[in-house]
């Protein structure tokens, strides 16, 4: 008897028994389902907030906070660069919501200031115009450069360049509009304005800096880091080691840390979904065992008749491994379906993994050979004698 | 001289079951040709049913040995025992076994299935099976949609499909009128005059009749075997009923004259095959 035989009578035997089979196959699509969801909308998810999170700056550090005699001030800032010889570009961010007003019409953007490098290290240049220079900032020039939704929000679209605009009350004049960026975090990228972060500490009326980034390409994260540190020792003097008010969070770190997170909590998704896939083969070898009891005088039939036992085995465990390769296959499409729905409702580019599809299928067969092969053999080892007294 | 197909020497069969050992077949001596028939007879209990199982080589013997064309048979793996049942052997049962969800056909045709014969070429062989026990027109029936006869027919051309050497059949007619007992009976009787070796089973007398052997036993012993003299021919018989109403099995069943006057005439200027 062959293979095709075998698949034949596995088929009869699965519509002979529509709905227990069908039965038998929800352990398997429910399994299976989440499986490839739970992998897909992990592993989708992972890559999505990661890539939001290195566009952002693979390679930064960042240094915030200062307090009393030790502050962050854009002095600092210059001093730790020149202590630095593995800091490439260095800008500092000061962030904060102000009115802008045009002509008549009045609204609150973010306000960033900062140096040129940002659009460096950031990959983020002007379409028009031009970013902020070293010469706007170390004048203190009252120029901006605005995002495209500006653009949009406050000119109707038209090209601002060489225009005005007032932030707090101040004339600025516009001298680039960024290029579109969409959004990072869920946050727009487009509604900010940027200006020098000289002219804005001045116009805030303080010295202190929110946060300085410096980006150390080609030195290790961790490295880097600790020459911060160490620049910093040297300005202050032991007064820092004792009190250290600085952070410094570096990107790689925090990448890191977030990546370990997210597959764990990713790990987590696949372990449940496994445990759903385990106890749908449990529920194919019960009613698998269920089958061949039932079907004990069918099965004296055939060894009267001169089915050997290779044959018993071979129908019932493909039987199984068919309930469950449909039953997976079901859960498949399902599991596409439901890691579809989720990437395109939060927008990630990665749908279904190919790693979830090639696992579901391997798991959904080797589930049914595995838990068929006890029910199966037990078939094949019955004594047709007694198998045909059974009532 | 024809050479014995199935010859038993000293074949005993003891059920064990806990401490109670249950002889059901003690020290049995028997040789059986080709193309003879044979009747096995004796009261419910007697190791019928234990003998043909082992002729069937649905089970083993537990001592002394069983040699089907002289190879011995206790010595088989359970494989080995179901090749030859499915080349060898063809088994009818009291109770018919059929599949019940599967039709006529696919039950004939199942044997043939497990020797590697194609689909096509089965359902070719399994049709003219159906065919000699006339259930042509009944091919996709289901068990269930048929009478007991039709389906004990079924189950004949299941064992027949194969063309077995051997046909055993345990009480083929117990579960039948005497109308359809005499028609099973009639199929067998044109099997075994074609060549097959028929042994079977049954406890009515007149069944017995169709054989030219019968074997009695007793507490799993042989007790008699001797050449019946009363050999009737069930086309015969059948020919001599009444004429009934289709519809009417039953009523006419009920009438058969039993037994025939005319039978021994027929035994003895009819020998058997070979
Ligand atoms: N599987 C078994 N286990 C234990 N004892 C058994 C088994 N099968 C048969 N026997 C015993 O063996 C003896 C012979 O049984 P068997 O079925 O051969 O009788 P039989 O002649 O066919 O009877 P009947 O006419 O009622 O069918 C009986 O005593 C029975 O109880
Ligand atoms: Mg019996």
């Amino acid at each position: 008897m062959d293979i095709i035989e075998s698949l034949r009578l596995a088929w009869i035997g699965i519509v002979t028994n529509k709905f227990r089979s069908f039965l038998t196959m929800l352990g398997m699509i429910i399994g299976v389902g989440s499986v490839i969801g739970m992998i897909s909308i992990g592993e989708a998810g992972q890559a999505a907030i990661l890539e939001q999170i290195s566009s952002i700056g693979s390679g930064t550090i960042t240094l915030s906070g200062g307090r009393g005699q030790m502050t962050l001030t854009l002095d600092l800032a210059d001093y730790v660069r020149e202590l630095c010889p593995s800091v490439t570009h260095m800008y500092p961010l000061q962030q904060t919501r102000m009115s802008i007003k045009v002509g008549s019409t009045t609204r609150s953007y973010t306000i960033i200031g900062t140096a040129p490098d940002y659009a460096a290290v950031q990959g983020w240049s002007p379409a028009v115009g031009t970013f902020i220079n070293q010469s706007h900032l170390d004048t203190r020039m009252m120029v901006c450069v605005i995002g495209e939704t500006i653009q949009t929000e406050l000119f109707g679209g038209r090209m601002p360049v060489g225009e005005t605009l007032r932030i707090n009350g101040q004339v600025f004049e516009i001298i680039g509009v960024m290029e579109r960026k969409g959004t990072s975090l869920g946050q727009s990228m487009d509604n900010q304005v940027f200006i020098p972060v000289s002219t804005m500490l001045r116009l805030l009326g303080t010295k202190n800096v929110q946060q300085v980034v410096f980006l150390a390409p080609n030195e290790s994260n961790y490295l880097a880091a600790a020459e911060i540190r160490l620049a910093l020792r040297h300005r202050w003097g032991p007064a820092a080691e004792r009190d250290d008010p600085f952070r410094i969070t570096s990107m790689d770190d925090l990448l890191e840390t977030m990546n370990e997170a997210i597959g764990t909590f990713a790990l987590l998704l696949a372990g449940i979904a496994g445990i759903s896939l385990l106890v749908g083969g449990i529920g194919i070898m019960n009613i698998m065992l269920v089958s061949v009891t039932e079907r004990t005088r069918e099965i004296g039939i055939r060894k009267a008749i001169g089915a050997k036992r290779k044959d018993l085995l071979s129908q019932f465990l493909i039987e199984a491994v068919v309930i469950s390769l449909s039953g997976g296959s079901i859960g498949l499409l399902l599991g596409i379906a439901l890691s579809n729905l989720v990437a395109t409702y939060a927008g990630w580019s990665q749908g279904v993994s190919p790693r979830a599809v090639m696992l579901a299928i391997t798991f959904s067969m080797s589930i049914g050979l595995f838990f068929g092969i006890y029910p199966a053999n037990k078939a094949a080892r019955m004594d047709p004698i007694e198998a045909l007294r059974y009532q | 001289m024809v050479p014995a197909i199935i010859e038993l020497q000293e074949l005993s069969k003891i059920y064990t079951m806990g401490d109670i050992q249950v002889h059901a077949l003690r020290r049995i001596n028997l040789c059986i040709e080709q193309g003879e028939s044979v009747a096995i007879m004796g009261p419910s209990g007697s190791g019928k049913s234990t003998m043909m199982n082992m002729l069937g080589c649905l089970d083993r013997p537990s001592e002394g040995s069983w040699l089907l064309d002289g190879v011995e048979i206790g010595k088989m793996t359970d494989d080995e025992l179901a090749e030859i049942r499915n080349q060898a052997i063809g088994f009818v049962f009291q109770n018919f076994n059929l599949l019940n969800k599967a039709s006529a056909l696919t039950n004939v045709e199942m044997p043939l299935m497990y020797r590697g014969i194609s689909r096509s070429k089965r359902m070719e062989m399994a049709k003219e099976a159906l065919a000699i026990v006339g259930l042509q027109d009944r091919m996709e029936h289901t068990p269930m949609e048929l009478s007991g006869g039709q389906q004990q027919r079924v189950a004949i051309a299941r064992a027949l499909v194969g063309k077995p050497r051997i046909i055993l059949a345990d009480e083929p007619t117990g579960n039948l009128d005497t109308r359809s007992g005499l028609e099973v009976m009639a199929i067998l009787q044109e099997l075994n005059a074609q060549g097959m070796t028929l042994i079977m089973v049954t406890h009515d007398n007149n069944i017995a009749d169709h054989c030219r052997r019968i074997v009695r036993l007793r507490d799993g012993r042989i007790f008699a075997n001797e050449t019946n003299s009363n050999w009737v021919s069930a086309k015969v018989t059948l020919g001599k009923l009444p004429l009934v109403a289709e519809e009417d099995e039953l009523t006419g069943a009920e009438a058969v004259p039993t037994p025939l006057p005319g039978s021994t005439d027929l035994s003895s200027n009819q020998p058997n095959t070979k």
